[in-house]
């Protein structure tokens, strides 16, 4: 069964490069532009997993993860939260309940690494 | 009364008993009641009596007398200018001081103040004196001027605190209040208090902290638009690379290898000019956690090898085994070890760079050999500070690696020196203690 991933990042060029990484690994890949629609988007698709960036338009990353964590349809889907600030990026993880966070600009064998962790490959 | 002493040199001292400006005129008239009483009666007879010699030697008697008197005349007049002069000092001390003097007594009234106590506390006409002396302090800061003055009278220790203050006008202001406990002329307990507007250095404070929030502020965002970009060109190159988009001959992996190297050497840059700023604003945090030494300097190696090239065999190390397990923030010793191997391939053209490492009593032992130009005695020391780029070669660099690693292994409570010898090489020596 192919395992959905959602990612959410402003930065758009990014997205496109996350998305397609992911894609070629074998997973199928959604992205948002902000917290309203990777709000609509999660509840829609019900992904496997949800990688956020924090600083997002309308809603921000660490806020959508608490909403997300609240919610009966997808509290149990791992989220990953990354950040290109160090900033207490950790504390901000832990508060909000994700599952895990990253920095960026990060390894990409370290972030496929995590995410195996919790959604085991696709194809 | 007077009391007339002989003095051996010049004359007389006289000592009056009582103030009495007039002492010397006192004198005379003793002198002349003497010379008119009882005893001048039978004088004049005396005096024809006497033999010419006599005679001539009562009068130079008298004469002597008469110039003691008028040089202890002189002395007294100089005694009341001294006293005068020293009044004057005394007032100009005290009174025109530029910070404000009062004196408090045990129950917190107003006893005496100078100029600038009145002025500060906004005093046109009258008097501060028996006033309450708490009057003049903010409702919300008394309670720490109260414990203050207990501590002062408790402990004879003298105190010192800031509080706000307010003056007849309503006006409000910061003071500092420095005081000590003294005892007065009749022994009762008093407290002098040195009191000083310091509303400027209160207001200064305010702007640093509000530009130390800004910066951190300002920070914060160009770190996310510096980082935000150098990952996309990152993921963009490491897509192609890894030949996810399609097959890469050789020559497409080397430039794509060597953007790669560079995207890396941009982000540590990055990093080091944040920690720095952070380092500068005191908010440097570390995450101590239980790590294997020899591990993260194999892993260093690991990464230090893409600097080192074709110089690769020379990169040696000598890791001793058996190190205990020591608690340590991982990435920042990481950043450490990066920073001297990396120096160290940059510093010396050619030859073996060795790092040891080693357990010594309490600690462990880490140092990076070199076989470069070495370094000139004088800036063994400066070499640690920021933005220092003491090496002639004036290769890039910002010149905060060693900075920031000095900050790092100071925060670890471990030291860091070097050792050098122009021509020779360097070796370059961090400790960490054993414990926390």
């Amino acid at each position: 069964m192919i395992r959905k991933i959602m990612v959410a990042d402003d930065e758009s060029d990014l997205l496109e490069m996350t998305l397609l990484r992911l894609k070629k690994t074998g997973y199928d890949a959604f992205g948002a532009e902000d917290g309203r629609e990777a709000l609509e988007l999660a509840r829609q698709l019900l992904p496997d997993l949800i990688i956020l960036d924090i600083y997002l338009p309308f809603i921000e990353g660490d806020e959508l993860a608490k909403i997300f964590k609240k919610d009966e349809k997808l509290k149990n889907i791992p989220i990953i939260l990354i950040s290109a600030t160090t900033q207490s990026l950790e504390k901000k993880a832990r508060e909000c309940g994700a599952d895990g966070f990253f920095l960026k600009p990060f390894d990409p064998a370290d972030l496929v690494a995590m995410i195996r962790k919790f959604v085991p490959d696709g194809a | 009364m007077a009391y007339v002493f002989q003095n051996e040199k010049w004359g007389l001292l006289v000592r009056n008993k009582g103030d009495n400006p007039g002492g010397a005129g006192e004198l005379r008239r003793r002198a002349e009641e003497i010379f008119l009483g009882k005893k001048a009666a039978s004088f004049p007879e005396e005096l024809v009596k006497l033999p010419p010699e006599e005679i001539e030697r009562v009068f130079h008697k008298l004469r002597v007398h008469q110039i003691e008197l008028e040089m202890q005349n002189e002395e007294l007049r100089h005694a009341q200018e001294e006293l005068a002069a020293s009044r004057e000092r005394y007032f100009t001390l005290y009174d025109l001081a530029p910070v404000g003097y009062i004196t408090v007594s045990e129950t917190g009234l107003i006893l005496k103040t100078n100029f600038s106590a009145r002025s500060l506390l906004g005093l046109v006409r009258g008097t501060l004196i028996n006033r309450p002396f708490s009057k003049f302090i903010l409702k919300e800061d008394q309670d720490s001027y109260y414990r203050h003055r207990k501590q002062l009278f408790e402990t004879g220790g003298s105190q010192s605190c800031e509080l706000r203050m307010v003056n007849l006008d309503g006006i409000f202001f910061w003071a500092q209040l420095e005081a000590a406990a003294m005892k007065d002329t009749t022994g009762a307990p008093v407290s002098l208090i040195v009191i000083s507007d310091i509303t400027e250095k209160k207001k200064a404070e305010e702007v640093l902290i509000e530009l130390t929030n800004a910066k951190s502020k300002f920070t914060a965002t160009v770190s996310h638009e510096l980082r935000s970009p150098l990952a996309t060109i990152k993921e963009a190159t490491n897509l192609v690379l890894e030949g996810m988009v399609g097959p890469v001959n050789e020559e497409q992996k080397d430039l794509l290898g060597t953007a790669k190297e560079n995207i890396d050497r941009l982000g540590r840059l990055i990093n080091n000019i944040l920690f720095f700023q952070k380092m500068e604003a005191g908010k440097t945090e570390y995450q101590p956690q239980p790590h294997d030494l020899n591990e993260l300097i194999r892993e260093a190696h690991r990464s230090a090898l893409l600097l080192a090239g074709n110089r690769s065999s020379d990169m040696v190390m000598e890791l001793e085994n058996g190190l205990p397990v020591i608690k340590f923030d991982k990435d920042k010793i990481l950043q450490v070890m990066i920073n001297l191997l990396a120096n160290a391939i940059k510093y010396s053209e050619r030859g073996s760079i060795v790092t040891q490492t080693r357990r010594e009593d309490s600690e462990i032992h880490v140092s990076v050999r070199d076989s470069g130009s070495g370094i000139k005695e004088v800036y063994l020391n400066a070499i640690f500070e920021p933005f220092s780029q003491v090496r002639d070669n004036q290769k890039s660099g910002t010149g905060l690696g060693l900075g920031i690693s000095k900050e790092i292994i100071l925060g670890h409570h471990g030291r860091i020196w070097v050792e050098s010898e122009e021509g020779k090489g360097s070796v370059f020596h961090f400790t960490l203690p054993l414990s926390g």
